[in-house]
């Protein structure tokens, strides 16, 4: 690439003067690629260089998703992450005062319908038709005050890609990747929207959002998958699905957004990482001016319920029109738990065309055309899951698969595992871990994902506990955790 | 772990005092007021990377020493669409069996295991039009890995077993082939369109199941050659040392003359009409279009600025703004020209929306089509239409190996090395004009194939909020889905 630059900028020579230019060995290091700085605001900055072209990687990740709801709002940070989207006091319209005004109107005759539709014992569909017919006529008035997808615009006509967010279990981000020269657009448009963010649009954009969800229900399966999870967690706000519940989605209001967004949507919630063709130096400054003038907020409290001790097997049996498959889920702790490094190395014992399933409930006993074991710990949870898809064409039952990988977890816990087979665990770790590395992408992902979970340093921090597990070690975590009454098992046939 | 920390404290309070210095100018009252320093960048050139090897494989090459890896990517000029028209899936078999069948001189298995326990991974894929083998290995393993890979494309043994598995797997992919409302649209709506060419032939579970050993041997031998591959390799090696490497790995693989049949032309006839297909579920899934163009195609340049102001810019997009941000009827909303090489390809706007808004969000996406035809587009939208194309332009290029990737493509696809070298003029070049131009000679509205994969009833009904009926938009034939196991 060829930045055109009228000479070398003072920041930029610091850097290469003090910056440690030594390349990834062998091994994964990135203590000496990572610049790590955190504004008075408690906001974190993470910075990788990478000049090959003149491009930089701009994500955002707040500590929100799924976990932190509760019965009543689920699916509210997945409908927020769409409302960001929505403008500010700045962006988003042309006459601020006019569009809030219409926007207070149209709550309240919202208000009175959701009132209506939703608490009233006896709902008078009339009045809701008269309200709506008022709505409407509103929401038609707002149209006029409103300037179509400014911020993405923005970021289109300025060169961005990778453009788009997502919401997670624990985790919210917000991406852009940006020409080198731009990075400022970023910094301008993301402080913007986390200071003074305008939720236009609510009652249309709750539509897409379940246009979504029906999306999901449509595809094969999916429901059962639903109800599993939420069988499977009894008391965990895991239970339910980032996407919320219909029956939420239909009742949240615009109140519960903006409520929401302060608890939140705060400097000391987020981490902002920067992977490209950068100069760090020139980042931090950037950084302080625009994200330095939020204050901060007081800090969001973990979520409370932990998942209680299950007691008993639980079974569910479901029809769709989908393929035959047994799922099995068991409980394990989350992530940071000293066993959570061996839970990962079982993942990949099972897991894979060499790995455990795959060999013999497909190639050996040829009973499955597909069979996995993953899972690990979560902030507050964890979750192994195994399963598969028997062989229907001839004959084989999901029934007849979960006995056949309840063999598999019993030879676990019984037989030692070779050395070999340990071995080849942790060098495939090791090398997917330093493969992720050459997408700008995925390595700002990972670092700002780590970053709100255990911190980034614990990326290769838990290689190296990966690399000490041992064939004991498998044996007693598999004895501890994969028994009957820690389990879920999903039994899925076809519709006929 | 944490020594190098030390390095940086020197370096922090610099960076600190630097920061204050140049904190101070004023946050601009909104984006528009931001200014940029300029940026200059020149593509990679073909010429720096190609060269020819002596039994005439083309490679693309690069040195990349950011991280010990490296990568490789063959691309084989074959894919489905010379399927023996009474052996459907022999090449989807050829591309998968390759790889997991082992090769003469090392069984599948032991493949799997060396290159597991090397955390390193050789993938094989067969396309429509094209076939893909690509290597990943760390850079102590590159002999190792170059050996695996080059052995695989000119040995492969397509063991019993692993075909076994793999027709297992397709015959249970076939019974489930009718359950996803996506994957039923996107097939049937090209079987309208194509007919029973070859870019569309459906597999059966008998015709599977008569494939054999002898067939994919056969069709290995038809496309499988040094001087019918363009290899994109790059890595942390030394370039002169990995072309003796690679003359090494391939050496004894002769050139051959490589026959393929011409891939038939399309007789691109429009099938205008409303297509349904009976599925109980609560949205409709709607593509709504007709035949496109080739990738070669002139207009190329155009087309694009202009499907991405029609439907292809994500919210920038017109498509967009309407159905979804204007009127919450679906998440996923637009348009898109599905450019190919060899045939030309299809245009369709498509959406996924409740039943009974689906015959609203239809009319609304034929609105936009008429209204690109009949109405310039404006300023505003030309310029941000350009702008993405010119400043996002580097992405292709911003790994060693997607750079040389791409270059082995657009050879691959027949253009000339130094296309990129004008590619931005192009883009720069188009007017308002030739965008209402393309528009009317590309998108016909009387032409339109509607196909819906849905609850039929529920989607005639529609609402009774918004105007229009599904019979409005043409003749409605309902298409009863085959036996996915007999094509019958």
């Amino acid at each position: 690439m060829n930045r055109f630059k009228t000479g070398i900028s003072l920041p930029a020579l610091l850097l290469i003067l003090c910056s440690p230019l030594a390349l990834f060995a062998q091994t994964l290091d990135l203590e000496s690629q990572v610049i790590e700085y955190t504004l008075d605001n408690g906001m974190k900055l993470l910075m990788v260089e990478r000049h090959e072209a003149p491009r930089v990687v701009c994500h955002i990740y707040y500590r929100v998703g799924g976990v932190y709801e509760r019965p009543g709002i689920t699916g509210i940070s997945h409908f927020h992450e769409h409302m960001m989207f929505k403008g500010t006091r700045t962006m988003g319209t042309s006459d601020f005062e006019k569009n809030d005004a219409i926007n207070r109107q149209i709550d309240e005759v919202m208000d009175k319908i959701y009132r209506e539709k939703f608490w009233s014992k006896n709902t008078d569909p009339e009045k809701i038709k008269i309200w709506q017919a008022q709505a409407d006529s509103l929401m038609r008035a707002e149209k006029e005050t409103i300037i179509k997808d400014d911020l993405w615009e923005f970021y289109m006509k300025n060169g961005g890609t990778g453009l788009n967010a997502s919401t997670g279990q624990e985790i919210t981000g917000y991406y852009v990747t940006l020409p080198s020269n731009k990075v400022e657009l970023q910094m301008w448009l993301e402080s913007d929207r986390l200071m003074n963010p305008c939720f236009r649009e609510f009652y249309s954009e709750k539509e897409v959002v379940r246009e979504e969800r029906r999306l999901s229900e449509n595809r094969p399966g999916w429901l059962f998958q639903e109800q599993l999870n939420a069988s499977f967690f009894a008391a965990s706000p895991y239970s339910w699905g980032v996407i919320g519940w219909d029956v939420d989605l239909q009742k949240v209001t615009r109140q519960d957004m903006y409520t929401f967004n302060k608890t939140w949507y705060i400097p000391n919630n987020a981490v902002a990482v920067y992977v490209g063709d950068i100069q760090p130096a020139e980042i931090i400054a950037m950084a302080q001016k625009y994200f330095g003038r939020i204050p901060k907020g007081p800090d969001p409290e973990p979520v409370r319920t932990t998942e209680p001790k299950q007691y008993c097997e639980k079974r569910l049996y479901g029809e769709a029109d989908a393929p035959p498959s047994v799922s099995i889920y068991y409980h394990v702790p989350p992530e940071g738990h000293p066993d959570d490094a061996v839970i990962r190395v079982i993942s990949g014992l099972l897991n894979g065309n060499t790995g455990r399933l795959y060999k013999k409930l497909v190639k050996e006993k040829g009973i499955a055309v597909d069979a996995y074991g993953y899972g690990g710990g979560m902030a507050y949870a964890g979750r192994f899951a195994v399963g598969g898809r028997p062989k229907a064409a001839a004959g084989h039952t999901p029934e007849e698969l979960e006995q056949a990988i309840y063999e598999e977890l019993e030879d676990l816990k019984n037989t030692p595992v070779p050395d070999y087979e340990l071995q080849k665990v942790k060098n495939r770790t090791e090398a997917f871990l330093i493969r992720g590395l050459s997408s700008s992408m995925r390595l700002a992902a990972q670092l700002g994902r780590s970053e709100l979970g255990l911190g980034w340093r614990d990326i290769p921090a838990s290689l190296q506990r990966l690399k000490t597990v041992s064939a004991e070690d498998v044996m007693r975590v598999a004895q501890l955790y994969f028994v009957k009454d820690n389990r879920t098992v999903g039994i899925l046939v076809r519709k006929q | 772990m944490f020594n190098t920390l030390k390095t940086y404290i020197p370096c922090l309070v610099l960076i600190l005092l630097l920061a204050v210095q140049s904190g101070i100018g004023q946050i601009p009252a909104h984006p528009k007021e931001l200014s940029y320093e300029e940026l200059t960048y020149q593509p990679p050139k073909a010429a720096d990377h190609r060269l020819e090897l002596a039994n005439g494989m083309i490679v693309y090459i690069q040195e990349d020493h950011s991280l010990p890896l490296f990568d490789a990517t063959a691309i084989i000029r074959t894919g489905t669409v010379y399927d023996p028209a009474d052996k459907i899936g022999v090449a989807a078999m050829t591309g998968a069996v390759l790889r997991s069948g082992g090769t003469t001189t090392i069984s599948g298995d032991d493949l799997d295991e060396r290159l597991d326990f090397l955390g390193g991974s050789i993938y094989s894929s067969m396309e429509k039009t094209s076939g893909r083998v690509t290597l990943s290995v760390l850079k102590k393993d590159i002999d190792e890995g170059l050996k695996l890979f080059a052995d695989l494309l000119m040995n492969p043994a397509f063991e019993e077993a692993k075909i076994k598995i793999y027709k297992d797997r397709a015959i249970d992919a076939l019974k489930n082939s009718n359950d996803n409302p996506r994957t039923v649209l996107d097939r049937e709506f090209r079987k309208l369109l194509y007919g029973d060419h070859p870019l569309v032939r459906t597999e059966s579970k008998s015709g599977i199941e008569s494939i054999t050993r002898q067939d994919l041997l056969a069709f290995h031998q038809t496309c499988f050659a040094p001087n019918n591959i363009i290899l994109a390799v790059a890595g942390d090696f030394d370039k002169t040392e990995l072309i003796e490497k690679l003359n090494a790995a391939f050496a004894g693989w002769a050139k051959k003359k490589i026959d393929l049949p011409k891939i038939p032309d399309v007789a691109a006839k429009n099938r205008p009409g409303v297509f349904m297909v009976q599925k109980e579920i609560n949205q409709g899934y709607i593509n709504i279009g007709h035949f496109g163009i080739k990738e070669s195609n002139p207009d190329l340049f155009a087309i694009n600025l202009m499907n991405f102001i029609l439907g292809g810019g994500s919210f920038t997009s017109r498509i967009t703004t309407k159905v979804r941000s204007d009127e919450g009827l679906a998440y996923n909303t637009g348009s898109r020209f599905e450019n190919q090489r060899d045939v030309p390809g299809l245009f369709m706007g498509y959406v996924q929306t409740k039943s009974a808004t689906v015959p609203y969000a239809t009319t609304l996406i034929l609105n936009e089509f008429k209204r690109i035809r009949t109405e310039p587009v404006s300023d505003a939208e030309m310029a941000t239409a350009k702008n993405f194309f010119l400043d996002s332009f580097p992405d292709r290029f911003s790994t060693a190996i997607s750079a040389m990737t791409t270059l082995a493509t657009l050879e691959y696809d027949g253009f000339p090395g130094n296309y990129y070298d004008t590619w931005r003029d192009k883009y720069n070049a188009v007017t308002k004009q030739d965008i209402q131009r393309v528009a009317q000679k590309y998108i016909k509205p009387g032409e339109m194939s509607l196909f819906i994969v849905g609850d039929i009833e529920k989607c005639k009904a529609g609402d009774d909020k918004h105007p229009g009926k599904l019979e409005d938009f043409g003749k409605i034939t309902v298409i009863a889905l085959k036996d996915p196991m007999t094509a019958n």
